[in-house]
Order: structure tokens, then sequence, then C-alpha cells
């Protein structure tokens, strides 16, 4: 406990400080596609800095800032979801029920009324379907798992972690994907034995040679 | 969601059904199905992902190149992150806030210097943490009374939005992500208005009841 090194001064922030310098207007961070809107009342949204991934949460009129370090972000998990499938049955029923009931209706104000209703929901749902499928990302630290939430839905969240990935890879260093299987197996392997296998329900897999080199792809184009 | 801190060993787990996932699932970049509930998952690993994770008390030395080291002292091993700027921080510079809070010297150092210090929390640029947007609650007091629905916000509101305006002047302007100070402007014109409106309907009854007009 002797032989500790002295802390650093307070000049180790300078570099940032020096960075963030204020009153530019200018921000040294790339806006990642995707968001979340909670009727105007909680928004967030993804941002890449210069050494770390900043998550920026708003909820009514405060923001919250998360930051992970390049450095540290372990893996990054992308979850397909039936969310938005479920809403296209919904909208599309809700469409198909007002569109009758405008049509079977006598009185002329009522019918276009419930019309009105009909094409207001068809037109979500229109949007729903451009927007396609919806998802749930997270990525994962040392210290534990940290949801996305701004990338629900599948094409925007691929085209972020992508983004993301490029950033971490420049960092870390990047794993040949049969690498990387075979060294996951490896540790799912070791936790087995170490408790005897009576959690997890998932055996290891052979996993095949990747029949593609997916190895010549830049890590953003790759996901 | 099961909390995959802490493991022994690196494992990917299905954030869905908790299943831990195998290697067919990581870094094939098409969808594969979750061994356990059948979701269709992407998943990624990096080479931290094999790091051992640090579980660590008083400030233990860094046992292989692999650990996480602390931002500080790159020999001593990493147990828990700054809540506020994300370093990496050893049992030495952990500075516990209790609450699950934890901050490094350098961020307590930066907010001791304080909001009226040359360079406080908000423009250290890794500091910030929170940021409250007066000048969008400014603008939405202001405006609420225009509703006529909320005329009566008015009486309350129209201080509330000078204060704001005053008080967090050059707020907007700092932090990450500067913005102009245009809420501002427009929530203490709306407030003036509003006086404006006041004086007027006053002077309007006064004038009524004196003079007997109708
Ligand atoms: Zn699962
Ligand atoms: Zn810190
Ligand atoms: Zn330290």
């Amino acid at each position: 406990m002797a032989s500790i090194d002295p802390l650093p001064p307070a000049a180790s922030f300078s570099v940032a400080e020096a960075a963030a310098t204020p009153g530019k207007g200018k921000t040294p961070y790339r806006r990642l596609p995707g968001r979340t809107a909670i009727l105007w009342i909680g928004r967030g949204r993804l941002y890449l800095g210069d050494d770390h991934l900043l998550k920026v949460e708003t909820f009514f009129f405060v923001e919250n800032y998360k930051r992970f370090a390049y450095g540290d972000i372990r893996s990054l998990l992308l979850r397909q979801t039936a969310r938005g499938m479920i809403l296209s049955v919904v909208l599309g029923v809700l469409a198909l029920g007002f569109g009758a009931l405008g049509w079977v209706t006598d009185n002329a104000a009522g019918r276009w009324i419930l019309l009105g209703i009909a094409a207001f929901f068809a037109a979500l749902l229109a949007v729903n379907l451009v927007r396609g499928g919806t998802c749930r990302c997270q990525l994962v630290t040392a210290i534990g798992a940290q949801p996305l939430p701004s990338l629900n839905r599948t094409r925007p969240a691929r085209r972020a972690l992508g983004l993301l990935a490029e950033r971490i890879t420049a960092v870390q260093g990047e794993i040949p994907s049969h690498e990387a299987a075979e060294r996951v197996d490896d540790a799912l392997r070791r936790y087995s034995e170490q408790t005897g296998g009576a959690r997890n329900p998932a055996k290891p897999e052979v996993v095949p040679p990747p029949t593609q080199t997916p190895e010549a792809k830049t890590p953003e184009e790759r996901w | 969601m099961p909390p995959v801190s802490f493991a022994p060993q690196p494992l990917l787990v299905c954030d869905r059904c908790a299943t831990i996932l195998p290697g067919a699932v990581t870094n094939t970049f098409e969808p594969v199905a979750c061994p356990g509930c059948r979701a269709l998952l992407v998943a990624q690993v990096f080479p931290a992902f094999f790091r051992p994770i640090a579980v660590g008390a008083a400030a233990e030395n860094v046992l292989s190149q692999e650990d996480a080291s602390c931002f500080y002292h790159p020999a001593k091993k990493a147990v828990v992150p700054c809540t506020r700027c994300g370093r990496f921080l050893c049992a030495l510079c952990d500075i516990d806030l209790g609450g699950n809070r934890h901050v490094c010297p350098g961020c307590v150092d930066a907010a001791r210097r304080g909001p009226t210090g040359k360079q406080d929390a908000a423009t250290d640029g890794l500091g910030v943490q929170r940021r409250v947007l007066y000048d969008s609650m400014a603008l939405l007091i202001a405006a609420l009374p225009l509703t006529l629905i909320f005329w009566w916000l008015s009486f309350f509101g129209v201080p509330v939005v000078l204060y704001l305006s005053i008080r967090y002047w050059n707020e907007p302007r700092r932090g990450d992500f500067p913005r102009t100070r245009v809420r501002f402007v427009i929530a203490a014109l709306l407030a003036v208005l509003q006086i404006g409106g006041w004086i007027t309907l006053g002077v309007y009854y006064y004038q009524r009841r004196t003079h007997g007009l109708d």
C-alpha cells in the first residue's frame, strides 16, 4: 500500500477541456441513426465521440448523459422483435374496422368522420411498414449490459451498430469471425465445467467455417 | 434482465431469455436464432470481451496484459467505472458516493470548481452527466397561458419565466451540445406581453368602475 503512485494532477483533464472549448457551437460528436420518442416526453439518442460512445436520454426537461469508452465495450447485441408486426396487425384491424363502419353508415357526416379515422390508422400502418422490422439492442461492458433504446428499428440499428463497431475495432483491433466463435464456445465450455453445466441449455455447436470471407469487408459494412 | 457483469467467464447472454449464447451466434452478422427462445440475434464480440473481469477489492495489481487497468494507475486493476466520465478506476481512485455512484478524483476536482468557475462541470467536455433544459421549460411555461385554457397560469408563470431566463441565461451555450438562446428570448417576450395584457385589463376595469363606463 505504501508504494502507490501519486494521483495525477488536474492537468490530466486539460486535453479534454481543450477539445471541448465552449463557444464555437460545434460538437465533436457524430449522431447515429435511430431515435426513441415517447410522445415528446422521453427521447433517446446516440452519438459517436472521439474515444467514446455517448448516450443521451431526455426526460421532460432533463438530459442524462452516459459515456462508454470504445476500449471498454465488450460486445454488441441486436435482437429482432415482433413489436412492429403486432403494431401492423393492430393498426390494420383498426383501419379496416373504421373503414367498414364508415361504409355501412347512412349519415353523410358520420361516414366522412369514420372514413377519416380509418385513413388515419391506414397512414400510421404505412409509416410503420416503411420503417421496417423492430429490434432491441444493447452493449455490454465489464460493468454490465446497457440497453440502447434508440436503436429500435432493425435497418437504422444495424447501420448505427456498424458505425460503432468500426470505432471499437479501430481501438481494440478485430477478432476473425471463426476465432471469435471458437473462443466464445471455449469460455462457455469452461463455464459449464465450473457450474456443472446445469444452467445452460445451449450446447456449444460445431461452427462451420465461414462460407464467404466476411473479413474482407470493413466492420461497418458487415453489420 | 440478468446482470452479465462479474461473470467468471466472458459470456454472451440473450437479453430476452438469459440463455448463454454459443459461438455460433457471434460475429456472423446474419440473424441467428437464440437456442433458448428462438429470437433472432445478431451479436459481435470484441477483444475486450475475453478480458477477465476484475472483481478485486483493494487496488490489486494488474495480473495480465489483458486486465482492464485504472485510468490513473495503469498498473492497478480497474474495479468500477466513474459514473460521471466513464473512466475505469482502481479501488484507490474510486470515490464511492453511495447509491451506486462512483466518481474519479478528476471529476470531483471539476465539480468542486463549481458552476461559477471558469472550467465548470458543464464545460469540461467529459464531465456532463445531466443537463436541465431551462430554456425549453421557460418557453413552455410562457406559451401555455396563450392556449387560454391555462390563462390563470400566467400569474405564476411570468415571474418564473423571467427568473429562469435571467438566472440560466448562459446555460444553453454550455455542454457538449450548445444551443442558441432563442427559446429564452421568445419566452421572455411572451412574458412581457402577458404583463402588458394584465396591465391593460387592470386599467380597463379600474376605469370602468371609477367612471361608470359600460
Ligand atoms: Zn433467448
Ligand atoms: Zn470521472
Ligand atoms: Zn487508480
